[in-house]
């Protein structure tokens, strides 16, 4: 056969072929298969962004954490003292000054009703977290006896104050008489020979 | 009537949001383009679901996006062609001289054309033809072979003018005959 003269025969054969060529329909529910692939995709890959979103949010949170953390340190190991300046310190050691004469009795007093005292560290600790006191310990309110004593120290003068204590008590040690001292004469006796002969 | 697949369809993927209607609306218009497509590429089933399936993820994620899609049907033309290229993987080796001479023996025995056509003899030896023609013609044959596109969307497809698209289908037509016939002649001959 030659070439400028096709066969209908391959023709008709080429163009059966090619309409089988086109493939076969789809199967049923193609389109729901398709969707439900796609939204179970859809859905891991949120789940999946879910998770990474939940690990850079603890992992700033973290670190939020960490930097407060190591922001604060360094005061907590600075002394009050330390932190003032000598200007400030005179400044707030006045106030300390005028109020130590109640400090003893204060202290006697807060031993008693918070049983034994707590370690430095912890009342340091206690100190920079919460408002810096003027005073510490913080003074409690004078009791009557108190007042009475601070009341009459600030009128009494220091020979009232001398003629008020027992002159028996604070009598000079020149004044005092002391009496001779007799040693008798050191006698040695024999000893009695019955009594030694009893014995054995 | 009431396919049994659309009851399950409507009820299993009830969608709540805009996106979600869109994409039902979409699958369901387009499915069987997208799927014809992707068939014609791989000559499987199963490959075929899984581009039609990765189609319209991409679809969605496109959609997220906001991005712009004009003509729909041509874009998910184009992305099921790209993936189902992307998945394509080189065709079995078929003997052509096997198969040519099958086929004249059906011939010759008196079978009509379509038989011979449906067969899976010619099926193979029609493959094979195609894939040895030139990249540009292939592709222009094989999207046209699905009868789902027009030229001026196999244009936009493939990205060359509409008149090329007609030239290269000639072209493809005129190649495959010629091969088809010299192999057929050449048994016939014996």
């Amino acid at each position: 056969m030659h070439d400028d003269e096709p066969d209908p025969y391959v023709d008709e054969l080429l163009e059966a072929s090619l309409k089988q060529y086109r493939g076969e329909e789809p199967r049923s529910g193609l389109e729901m298969r398709i969707l439900a692939a796609v939204r179970t995709q859809e859905r891991a890959a949120r789940l999946r962004w879910l998770g990474w979103a939940v690990a850079v949010c603890a992992g700033i949170l973290v670190a939020i954490a960490l930097t407060l953390h190591f922001a604060r340190a360094p005061h907590r190991q600075l002394t009050p003292s330390a932190e003032l300046s000598p200007k400030e310190s005179g400044a707030r050691r006045a106030p300390l000054q005028a109020a130590k004469p109640p400090a003893p009795a204060m202290a006697s007093q807060q031993r008693a009703l918070s049983g034994p005292p707590r370690p430095v560290a912890g009342v340091r600790r206690v100190a920079t977290r919460r408002s810096r006191p003027e005073q510490f310990p913080s003074p409690l309110p004078l009791t009557e006896q108190e007042k009475l004593l601070l009341a009459f120290l600030e009128k009494a003068t220091e020979p009232d104050l001398v003629a008020g204590t027992n002159e028996t008590d604070v009598a000079p040690v020149s004044d005092l008489e002391i009496s001779r001292i007799k040693i008798a004469a050191l006698e040695i006796k024999p000893l009695d020979d019955s009594q030694s002969e009893q014995e054995k | 009537m009431i396919d049994a697949g659309q009851v399950i369809l409507s009820e299993s993927v009830s969608t709540t949001d805009a996106i979600g209607d869109e994409l039902e609306a979409t699958v369901r218009e387009q499915a069987r383009l997208v799927y014809k497509i992707a068939y014609s590429v791989l000559r499987n089933h199963h490959d075929a679901e899984d581009v039609a399936q990765e189609t319209f993820l991409r679809f969605l994620r496109q959609r997220k996006r906001r991005v712009e899609i004009r003509d729909r049907r041509a874009w998910l033309a184009s992305v099921a062609w790209r993936v189902a290229l992307d998945r394509k993987r080189m065709p079995g080796e078929v003997r052509l001289e096997e198969a040519a001479q099958v086929v004249t023996k059906l011939r010759t025995d008196g079978a009509a054309v379509d038989e011979i056509a449906a067969s899976r003899q010619m099926m193979s030896l029609l493959e094979r033809l195609v894939s040895s023609l030139p990249r540009d013609l292939r592709e222009a044959l094989i999207l046209s072979a699905t009868e789902e596109l027009t030229s001026a969307e196999i244009s936009q497809v493939l990205g060359i003018p509409e008149g090329s698209v007609r030239t290269r289908l000639l072209r493809a037509r005129e190649i495959l005959r010629e091969k088809l016939a010299a192999l057929l002649e050449h048994k016939h001959a014996r």
